[in-house]
């Protein structure tokens, strides 16, 4: 596919914040690689990113899966020949259980997800970004406000939460002398299909064991936060950034 | 790094709604002495 575009590969989007974000990318005039489990949702993001007169390429991908990582960054290269962005966003969560009932399948799949996946997208983005003639990309990882602290019977999410951190500052670190930035967006309760039970019924799980409804923001803002981060040039970096809902449970205690 | 990108870091936090707030955000020279340890 030739472009002129800088190229964005969005993990995740085929929903949610991934969406959201993948759709900002297209409209800042990128173009894009969209990567997710289902096929039909891609093809359906990839068609508003075509109405806003930008290129997307959907491959079907299970992060989980080194393998399937593999070939889309293969893909990726055979396709647009070099890689600008990655927004590592694919992720899951599990349902919330004492921690020591937690299936040791669920963790595993929620680490593999979550974590081992990300890493994994992160070698091979670097691999393409540190050869490419301009040098260097730059790498967005989506934490989320359980970087800094979990909800109750969240432990295998929040793992890989806090590993994330680890993971933006050792790929800022290691990286910066190709030209790559590396950062991390910490999401606090965006509108999506994920965040849908905040806003229903009692509404979550609170750390008192009561439950409450929570206040949530248009995953837009998110969209719009990638953007500016993507735009920077490449001697500069958002190592961190907390963007969430105004009034949700996160600041204070007690 | 230019400072100009200070400034369209908070033009992007004072744009948002009052319903949404970046509660931090770090924007630094990508390759100063902060990151990592010896």
């Amino acid at each position: 596919m030739a472009t002129s575009a800088k190229i964005a590969l969005v993990t995740g989007a085929g929903t949610g914040v991934g969406r959201a974000v993948a759709i900002a990318l297209a409209k800042a005039g990128y173009s894009l690689v969209l990567a997710g489990r289902r096929k039909e949702m891609l093809d359906k993001v990839a068609a508003e990113i075509n109405a806003v007169g930008s290129q997307a390429l959907a491959v079907p991908t299970d992060v989980s899966k080194r393998e399937s990582i593999l070939a889309l960054f293969a893909t990726v290269k055979s396709s647009f020949g070099r890689l600008d962005l990655l927004f590592n966003n694919a992720g899951i969560g599990a349902p919330p259980v004492p921690l020591e009932e937690l299936p040791f399948e669920t963790w595993q799949n929620v680490v593999a997800t979550n974590f081992t996946g990300m890493f994994l997208c992160t070698q091979e983005a670097i691999k393409i970004m540190k050869d490419q003639k301009p040098r260097g990309g730059r790498i967005v990882n989506n934490g989320s406000i359980s970087a800094h602290a979990p909800r109750p019977f969240s432990v295998a999410y929040t793992s890989t939460k806090h590993a994330i951190t680890g993971l933006t500052k050792s790929t800022s670190l290691d990286c910066r002398k190709y030209d790559i930035c590396c950062g991390q967006i910490d999401i606090g309760n965006a509108i999506t299909p994920l965040t849908e039970r905040m806003a229903t019924g009692d509404g979550v799980l609170q750390p008192d064991g009561s439950k409450k409804i929570e206040p949530r923001m248009e995953a837009d803002h998110v969209g719009n936060a990638v953007v500016y981060m993507a735009g920077l040039p490449l001697d500069t970096n958002v190592l961190f950034m907390t963007v969430m809902a105004n009034t949700m449970p996160f600041v204070g205690r007690g | 790094m230019e400072a100009d990108h200070v400034g369209n870091a908070v033009v992007y936090m004072a744009g948002l709604p009052l319903d949404t707030n970046v509660l931090f955000m770090t924007v630094m020279a990508n390759t100063m002495p902060f990151v990592g340890r010896g």
